[in-house]
């Protein structure tokens, strides 16, 4: 007869050991030299991605890392390069920020840069939004947009020199036609770092609409369909989904712009050569 | 009553590129109807156009008795389930469920309470905080769905929402999309190009082709009264086999230019067998698939390889066959592709449904007496 007792423990039928199949393998002793390599193999793996980008942490370390460090350690020294360095603290620094031409410069260089940051990045913005569409007048409008950015800056500070002239300038030969008087561009201490700024904006805005465009392009159509079905109006669409969405690129937009804000130098020397309240930090540097 | 009506729609793009052209549809309230057609047919155009996001170059379309004509996507209380599930990836999971509730001025106290309960509805309270790039495809399709229901719309339009799903999923929220049809009993427009979720979920099939409506009924209807070879071909897995009549085939009428039988009508015999009174064709077993619970067998035949399911699994066939189509089992169409006789048998559309039905379950039980014959 068929016993299902047998079948289900094989092993304690009738009292007989049968030897397990698949015995329980007993620990081996540990070979030290093996765990030896073992160790060393697996430390080699873990080194070798660090041994392959270590010429470029070395350069990278030897000429971007070292001199900032640096930089910031001689701040705490009296030195003229030939001298003995003598450890002063924080003294430079104080020294720096009760001096009014340095407080002055710093102030003209953050109105620059403020203004034209928000400048660019608005008016590009409002350019990008209405070339965003890809037609043949848009692709066309869109490289009139940049064709200032191509142009040097000497050049393009010489002819607004001449355009902001007070007496002959084309803008106010143009402000005369409606009625407006004439501005003294450059000459005005008041308004001298804001016509700066203009020539500035005139020159970055196309590369920056260039940029916004392409963001605005990679947003997927289908959010402002969702958007329109969410009942949004157009500000709020703006404001909720396009802004959000490029925000990246804005954050990098904004960034290069305060950087190439603060090291402004061109402009400066060609059209005031500082004067009229128009001393920026790199012109202060190099004056 | 008519939910929606579309009167004469047309959509072109450019000058020849006409996608819909005079498209009628009546869509009726509570009805689940599915636009199906293959690539191309302009389902999405025609659901979109509803929606209001892309607007029609001639015709109407009418709502609830007044015309759709330059009113905005957001006015005509409707939601839309995209494919790509276009959910806001900016906002987490409350703010895009949110977003729509808070544009319609809904008071704060309202908002919060209608999102407790529809995230308890799909399963996402726990979700809320995440950002929808955080979630998997069957969380994001949930989160569309929340948004869209949350609004309370009269009409739920559907865009392939489950084509960016694995099969698993797809059939899980199949059910729970028929679950929710019978909850809201709303009007739902669902397009897809998948003829097995039009056939399990819709109430209403609309197939299209080359944006013309190829036939509008029921599932059971559309399955067993193909109105034309198209749909013949288009419904149903494997498709309908469609012979060219070349007038050797006995026992067919002579107007008939296209015979067709489902898969599943064929009676595999051996090449001995010769079944008098119903239509017979000698071919080769050129392959077999074993589906589980039938067998599907590719036959090569003087008209063409057909396809012929047999749910004898004991048995299995190769080389010479000979393929047996019941009489009854027949579809005939004319030299345009249209079914003859269709008209008459629409007339009696309503005794089609059931008469279908029991010939369906008289021809297994008669295959299976065929088989135990042989």
């Amino acid at each position: 007869m068929y016993d299902e007792s047998v079948m289900e423990e094989p092993f304690l039928d009738e009292g007989i050991l049968i030897e397990p199949l698949f015995p329980k393998k007993e620990k081996e002793k540990e070979n030290t030299a093996a765990v030896w390599r073992k160790k060393a193999a697996s430390l080699a793996k873990k080194a070798i991605p660090y041994g392959m980008i270590a010429p470029a942490m070395v350069v990278f370390a030897v000429f971007m890392i070292y001199p900032i460090a640096y930089m910031i350690y001689l701040s705490f020294f009296k030195w003229n390069m030939l001298s003995e360095k003598v450890w002063i603290g924080f003294g430079n620094f104080k020294k720096l920020f009760t001096d009014a031409e340095f407080l002055e410069v710093l102030t003209t260089t953050v109105k620059f840069m403020a203004g034209t940051v928000a400048g660019t990045i608005i008016l590009a913005l409002l350019l990008a939004l209405y070339l965003k569409r890809n037609t043949k007048i848009n692709r066309f409008l869109q490289s009139v947009v940049f064709a200032p950015y191509i142009v040097s800056l000497v050049s393009v500070a010489f002819i607004f020199m001449w355009m902001m002239d007070s007496d002959l300038g084309l803008l106010n030969y143009i402000l005369s036609f409606v009625g407006i008087d004439p501005v003294r561009w450059l000459d005005d201490p008041k308004v001298a770092i804001y016509s700066l700024v203009l020539v500035n904006i005139w020159k970055g805005v196309g590369y920056y609409t260039l940029i916004f465009v392409s963001a605005l392009q990679s947003i997927p159509p289908y959010l402002y369909e969702a958007a329109m079905l969410d009942r949004t109006g157009r500000m709020k669409t703006f404001f909720k989904i396009t802004l959000p969405m490029i925000s990246p690129t804005l954050f990098f937009v904004t960034l290069t712009g305060i950087i190439s804000g603060f090291k402004v130098f061109e402009t400066i020397s060609i059209m005031t050569g500082g004067g009229n309240k128009t001393n920026t930090l790199v012109f202060n540097i190099y004056e | 009553m008519n939910k929606i009506k579309l009167v004469d729609v047309k959509k072109s793009y450019e000058k020849d590129n006409t996608v819909i052209e005079n498209l009628n549809l009546n869509i009726e309230e509570g009805s689940f109807t599915v636009l199906l057609g293959p690539s191309g047919c302009g389902k999405s155009t025609t659901l979109r156009m509803i929606a209001g996001l892309e607007k029609e170059s001639g015709g109407e379309i009418i709502m609830d008795g007044n015309s759709m004509k330059g009113v905005e996507p957001g006015e005509r209380d409707i939601a839309m389930v995209f494919q790509n599930y276009a959910l806001y990836p900016t906002m987490t999971v409350r703010e895009n469920i949110e977003f729509g509730l808070k544009n319609n001025r809904v008071p704060k106290e309202e908002r919060r309470k209608q999102i407790k309960e529809i995230g308890e509805v799909v399963g996402l309270t726990e979700y809320m905080k995440r950002r929808p790039q955080s979630l998997s495809g069957g969380q994001r399709q949930r989160v569309a769905l929340a948004r869209a229901m949350v609004k309370n719309p009269s009409v739920f339009l559907m865009d392939e929402p489950l084509s960016n799903l694995d099969a698993k999923l797809r059939s899980q929220l199949r059910t729970e999309l028929i679950e929710l049809h019978h909850r809201l009993k709303t009007t739902f427009i669902y397009v897809t190009h998948d003829q097995v979720e039009a056939m399990s979920m819709g109430t209403d099939i609309v197939l299209l082709n080359e944006g013309k409506i190829m036939q509008k009924g029921s599932p059971l209807e559309i399955y067993n009264n193909p109105a034309n070879v198209f749909t013949a071909q288009f419904i149903g897995t494997p498709p309908m086999n469609i012979l060219k009549n070349d007038g050797k085939l006995l026992k067919v009428p002579k107007e008939a230019a296209y015979i067709g039988f489902r898969p599943e009508h064929g009676i595999l015999q051996k090449s001995d067998f010769w079944m008098d009174g119903e239509l017979s064709l000698r071919g080769k077993v050129v392959t077999h698939e074993m589906l589980g619970s039938e067998v599907l067998y590719k036959v090569e035949t003087d008209y063409g390889r057909i396809n012929v399911k047999a749910f004898d699994l004991g048995t299995q066939f190769e080389g010479d066959v000979v393929v047996c189509i019941p009489q009854e089992k027949l579809y005939y169409f004319n030299d345009k592709e249209e079914r003859i006789a269709y008209a008459e048998e629409k007339e009696k559309k309503s005794l089609a449904g059931v008469r279908s039905s029991k010939i369906t379950r008289s021809s297994q039980q008669e295959a299976g007496i065929c088989m135990t014959r042989v």
